[in-house]
C-alpha cells in the first residue's frame, strides 16, 4: 500500500482530495445565510424538465454548488490570504487603502443615467411648489483621497456633483448643499466606515448641519442624548473582500426619542432596531433597515419647522442622519424609491408635505434606476 | 460545463470516473458517449441534438466513402456531404449574424440578426469530425464502422468544448483497444492539476489586469498602463488556454488516450515562425494539413505559395470569431511570416536579445488586435500604446499585479518543468505540489466573481 501511494502519489492525492470533498460535501448542513458575506446563500433548486431545457435549472444548481461547498468560509479566507501573499492590494474589486480603509474600484459609470437622474430631479422642482433640497454625498474615496493606493484613479465626484448642482439651479426652489468642503475640511475625522461604503454619525452629522444652514433652521445640541457605540463592525466592503486582516469599525448611534417611527406599515416605538445591532448586518439597525416608506413622528422638535412636514426622498445614507432631522421637523417621511412603486405625487398629497430633501450618496445617485419615480 | 468550476470537479469528475472504470471493458465507449453527452447538454440541452446530427453525418459519409472505394464520384459526394454538413453548421451558428451585419452595412439594409447561441465549442469538434471523413476519403484510415465507437470519438467530453484539437487518427487506436494503467492516471491528475491552475491561478488572476483596463476606457488610460494591460491579456489567454488543454490531456489520459500536445511554450520563442510552431499546435496542424497542403503548400510558385499563405492566415484568423479583427489578426501573422520567410528568421536567430524584443512588441500589438473587437476603439488603444501619454495610473497596477506578472513570466518558461521533473519522484514534493495547487484552485473557485470562459467565439 504504501509502495503503491509512493509510486502513484499525484493520482493518490488528487483521488483523494476530489473524493473526500464530493462525498462530505452533500452531507455537510446547508445555510440560508451567510454571515460572512452577508447575503442569502443559494438553495437546491426545485427540478423541473421546463427550467431544465431552458437551461435555468443547470445555471441555479451550478449557484447553489458553489454556495453551500463545503467549508466556504474558510475557502474564502485561503483566496483572501492567497491575494496578499501575492502583494495583491484589492480583493472582488475593492481596493485596500491606508489605515485599514477599503475603497471601491469605481472607474467607470453610466453617464447618461447620472444625467437622466440629475434631469429629474430638476424637473420634479416645476411639480412641487414647496422648498427642495439636493444634497448628493461624495463616497469616501473622494474625500479620503491621501489613503487611496498609488495611482488608483476613481471618478471625479467632485466634478460631476458640481456639474449636476449647475443643471438643477436652474429651478429656483431648489437649494444644492455642497459636501464637498465641509466633509474634506473633515477628513481627519472617522467620518466614513473603512470596511462600509456608508458615512458614519459623524459624516451624516456634517450633511445634517449643512442642511440646517440651507434652510436656515437651528442646529440641534446632540450632546442631550446618550451616545452608543457598537465595536466590531464588518460592514458591506468587509462582505466583498472577506479580507482576513480587516480592522473592524465601531458604529455610533444616538438614543434620539421619538413617539413612533412606521416602517411599510410597521410601527416601532424606537428609532432603530437595537436589536440588530448585535448582529453582523449592524448598519441594517439603523431606521429599521430598508424600507419604502418611512414616517417618524418626533418627540423634540423645536424651531419654525416644528409643525411641518419634511420628505426625504433617499438612500441608505439618510439612515444615520433622519435622527438629527427629528429636531426640526415635527414629521420626518423617508422614500425609498427602490422599495416604493406607488405615486409620489400622491404621497406628496396624502401627508401634506411641506419641504423636500433629496438625499443621495454619488454611486447610489449614479446607477439607481428608479429615480426616475420621483416624478411619478 | 467547464472544467474549470466546482460542479465538474466535485459532482461530474468523481460520479463520471467512477462509473466509467467499472463499466466493463466493451461498454467502456458507452460510458464514455453518455456521459459526455451529459457533460455537453448540461447548460444548453438542445444542442445535443446537434452533437447527434454530426455523429450521424460523419459516421454515414464515412460508411458511404468506404464501400465506393472503386467509385470516385459517390467517394466524393460522401466527403462533400460531410464538408458540407460541417461547414454549414460552423457557418450557420457562428457566422450568420456576421454576414448580415457585413450586408446591412453594405447595402444599407436591416436584416435582423438571427438569436442564436453558438453551440459550445462548435469550432472544434467541426474540424475534427471533418478529419475524420477527409482522412477516410484520402484511405488514411478505415471507417469506423461501430457507430457507439464513433460516437465516442466525436464526443468525447475532454477536448470537446475547447480543444485540443484531436484528429480520429490520433486516438483510432485508442478508441478500439485501451489499457487504463496507474502510471497514466497518475500523469493524467498530475497534468489536469497543473492545467486547473494555470487557468485558476494565473490566467483569471491576470485577467482582471485587461478588465480593469477596459473599464476604464481606452482614452483615459496612460500609455504604460496600455501596455501594461495588453500584457495581462497575452498571459491571460495563453494560461488559460494552454491550462485548458492540459486539462483536456490531462482528463484524457486518466480515460486512457493519449492526446497530442496542443502548447510547447510559446513565449520562449524567437520569431513568429516557431511561435506558431509552439502556440495552438492542433489547429496550426489541422490548417496544414487540410488547407495549406491541398491548396498546394510551397510546392508550387512563389506567388502561389504566396496566396496559399494568405488563405491559411485569414482563413486561421477568422476561425478565431466571427469578426473582422479576427481576420487582420491572422493576416497580421501572415505578413510576419511571409517576411520572415525572406531571411528575417535567420537574422533572429543569430540576434537573440532583439529577436525578444522584437517578438515582445509584435505579440503584444497583435495580442490588442485580437482583443479589441471594435476597430475605432482599437485606434484609440494604438495610439495610447505610442502616444507617451503619462499618468500614474500603472504604478496602482504595477504594484497590484507585479508578483502575478512575475509568477506568469517565470511559468511561460519551461524553467519551472526543468526543475519538478527532477524533484517529480520525491513522493513528498508531488504530494504537497498537487495538493497544495488543488486548494489554491478550490479557494480561488470558491470565491470567484472572475472565471471567464474565454472561448465563447470559437
Amino acid at each position: 500500500m504504501a509502495g503503491f501511494i509512493k509510486k502513484y502519489t499525484a493520482a493518490v492525492v488528487f483521488a483523494a482530495f476530489i473524493m473526500i470533498l464530493a462525498v462530505a460535501d452533500p452531507l455537510i448542513p446547508r445555510r440560508d445565510y451567510s454571515e460572512m458575506e452577508n447575503r442569502n446563500l443559494a438553495q437546491e433548486p426545485e427540478f423541473t424538465w421546463t427550467s431544465f431545457v431552458e437551461g435555468r435549472w443547470t445555471t441555479k444548481y451550478e449557484d447553489y454548488v458553489n454556495d453551500q461547498f463545503i467549508g466556504r468560509d474558510n475557502w474564502i479566507t485561503t483566496k483572501s490570504v492567497l491575494e496578499s501573499a501575492l502583494f495583491k492590494i484589492e480583493n472582488n474589486g475593492v481596493a485596500y487603502g491606508d489605515d485599514g480603509y477599503m475603497f471601491e474600484k469605481y472607474q467607470s459609470f453610466n453617464e447618461e443615467r447620472f444625467g437622466r437622474n440629475t434631469a429629474a430631479a430638476a424637473s420634479f422642482a416645476d411639480r412641487f411648489s414647496g422648498d427642495i433640497t439636493f444634497m448628493l454625498i461624495p463616497n469616501s474615496y473622494e474625500i479620503l483621497a491621501d489613503k487611496m493606493p498609488l495611482g488608483l484613479e476613481n471618478i471625479d465626484q467632485s466634478k460631476y456633483i458640481t456639474q449636476a448642482y449647475s443643471v438643477v439651479s436652474g429651478a429656483k426652489n431648489i437649494t444644492t448643499v455642497d459636501l464637498l468642503g465641509p466633509l474634506s475640511a473633515a477628513k481627519d475625522d472617522y467620518i466614513y466606515y473603512r470596511t462600509d461604503h456608508h458615512w458614519t454619525a459623524s459624516g451624516a452629522w456634517i450633511g445634517y448641519r449643512e442642511f440646517c444652514a440651507a434652510r436656515g433652521l437651528p442646529v440641534m445640541d446632540l450632546s442631550s442624548y446618550a451616545k452608543h457605540e457598537v465595536p466590531d463592525f464588518y460592514g458591506t466592503l468587509y462582505s466583498k473582500t472577506k479580507y482576513w486582516n480587516a480592522e473592524p469599525d465601531t458604529l455610533t448611534w444616538y438614543d434620539i426619542p421619538i413617539v413612533s417611527l412606521t416602517a411599510d406599515g410597521n410601527a416601532h416605538d424606537t428609532l432603530n432596531d437595537t436589536e440588530k445591532f448585535s448582529r453582523r448586518d449592524k448598519y441594517g439597525a439603523l431606521l429599521w433597515g430598508n424600507n419604502g416608506v418611512t414616517e417618524i413622528t418626533s418627540s423634540i422638535a423645536e424651531g419654525p419647522a416644528a409643525d411641518r412636514t419634511l420628505l426625504v426622498v433617499k438612500d441608505s445614507y439618510s439612515h444615520s442622519l433622519a435622527g438629527f432631522l427629528t429636531a426640526d421637523y415635527g414629521r420626518v417621511i423617508l422614500l425609498d424609491l427602490r422599495y416604493y412603486n406607488g405615486s409620489v405625487s400622491e404621497l406628496i398629497k396624502d401627508k401634506n408635505v411641506d419641504d423636500v430633501l433629496i438625499m443621495y450618496n454619488f454611486m447610489n445617485f449614479a446607477s439607481d434606476a428608479e429615480f426616475a419615480k420621483l416624478n411619478s | 460545463m467547464v472544467f474549470s468550476s466546482l460542479l465538474f470537479l466535485f459532482r461530474f469528475l468523481p460520479a463520471a470516473f467512477l462509473l466509467y472504470y467499472i463499466t466493463p471493458r466493451r461498454y467502456k465507449n458507452l460510458a464514455l458517449v453518455i456521459l459526455s453527452l451529459i457533460f455537453y447538454g448540461w447548460g444548453e440541452p438542445r444542442y445535443i441534438l446537434i452533437m447527434f446530427a454530426s455523429i450521424a453525418c460523419d459516421y454515414f459519409a464515412g460508411l458511404i466513402i468506404e464501400a465506393h472505394r472503386d467509385n470516385p464520384r459517390i467517394m466524393k459526394a460522401g466527403l462533400l456531404m460531410s464538408v458540407f454538413f460541417n461547414l454549414g453548421m460552423l457557418g450557420f451558428f457562428k457566422y450568420t449574424n456576421f454576414f448580415i451585419s457585413n450586408i446591412n452595412a453594405v447595402t444599407g439594409l436591416s436584416i435582423e440578426f438571427l438569436s442564436i447561441t453558438l453551440p459550445l465549442g462548435i469550432s472544434f469538434y467541426t474540424f475534427q469530425t471533418m478529419s475524420y471523413t477527409i482522412d477516410v476519403y484520402r484511405g488514411k484510415v478505415k471507417a469506423q464502422k461501430n457507430v457507439i465507437d464513433f460516437s465516442a470519438f466525436v464526443v468525447l467530453f475532454p477536448q470537446l468544448i475547447a480543444g485540443p484539437i484531436v484528429r480520429y487518427t490520433d486516438i483510432e487506436r485508442e478508441l478500439g483497444e485501451r489499457r487504463v494503467d496507474m502510471s497514466q492516471i497518475t500523469d493524467g491528475a498530475r497534468i489536469f492539476t497543473f492545467g486547473l491552475a494555470k487557468k485558476v491561478l494565473i490566467a483569471n488572476n491576470i485577467g482582471m489586469l485587461w478588465d480593469d483596463v477596459q473599464n476604464i476606457g481606452f482614452s483615459n488610460i496612460s500609455s504604460p498602463l496600455a501596455w501594461l494591460g495588453i500584457l495581462g491579456f497575452a498571459f491571460q489567454i495563453y494560461f488559460d488556454f494552454s491550462g485548458y488543454s492540459s486539462m483536456a490531456i490531462g482528463l484524457g489520459k486518466m480515460l486512457g488516450f493519449d492526446f497530442p500536445q496542443n502548447f510547447d511554450y510559446p513565449y520562449i520563442s524567437t520569431s513568429m515562425t516557431e511561435f506558431w510552431r509552439r502556440w495552438h499546435m492542433t489547429l496550426g496542424s489541422w490548417f496544414r494539413e487540410y488547407l495549406y497542403i491541398p491548396l498546394g503548400g510551397n510546392r508550387c510558385s512563389k506567388k502561389r505559395n504566396i496566396f496559399n499563405l494568405f488563405v491559411v492566415w485569414a482563413a486561421t484568423g477568422f476561425w478565431h470569431g466571427a469578426s473582422w479583427n479576427f481576420v487582420l489578426w491572422g493576416l497580421f501573422f501572415f505578413v510576419l511570416l511571409v517576411i520572415e520567410r525572406q531571411g528575417l528568421k535567420q537574422w533572429l536567430e543569430t540576434h537573440k536579445p532583439l529577436a525578444r524584443v522584437y517578438m515582445l512588441i509584435l505579440l503584444l500589438l497583435s495580442w490588442s488586435l485580437f482583443a479589441i473587437t471594435d476597430f475605432s476603439q482599437l485606434g484609440v488603444f494604438y495610439a495610447k500604446l505610442f502616444s507617451f501619454t503619462a499618468g500614474a495610473d500603472w504604478l496602482y497596477y504595477l504594484r497590484n499585479y507585479g508578483v502575478t506578472i512575475i509568477v506568469a513570466a517565470v511559468c511561460s518558461t519551461p524553467l519551472l518543468e526543468k526543475l519538478y521533473s527532477k524533484v517529480k519522484g520525491i513522493p513528498a514534493v508531488e504530494a504537497v505540489t498537487v495538493l497544495s495547487l488543488l486548494c489554491m484552485s478550490v479557494a480561488y473557485l470558491v470565491d470567484s466573481t472572475y472565471n471567464p470562459f474565454l472561448y465563447f467565439r470559437f
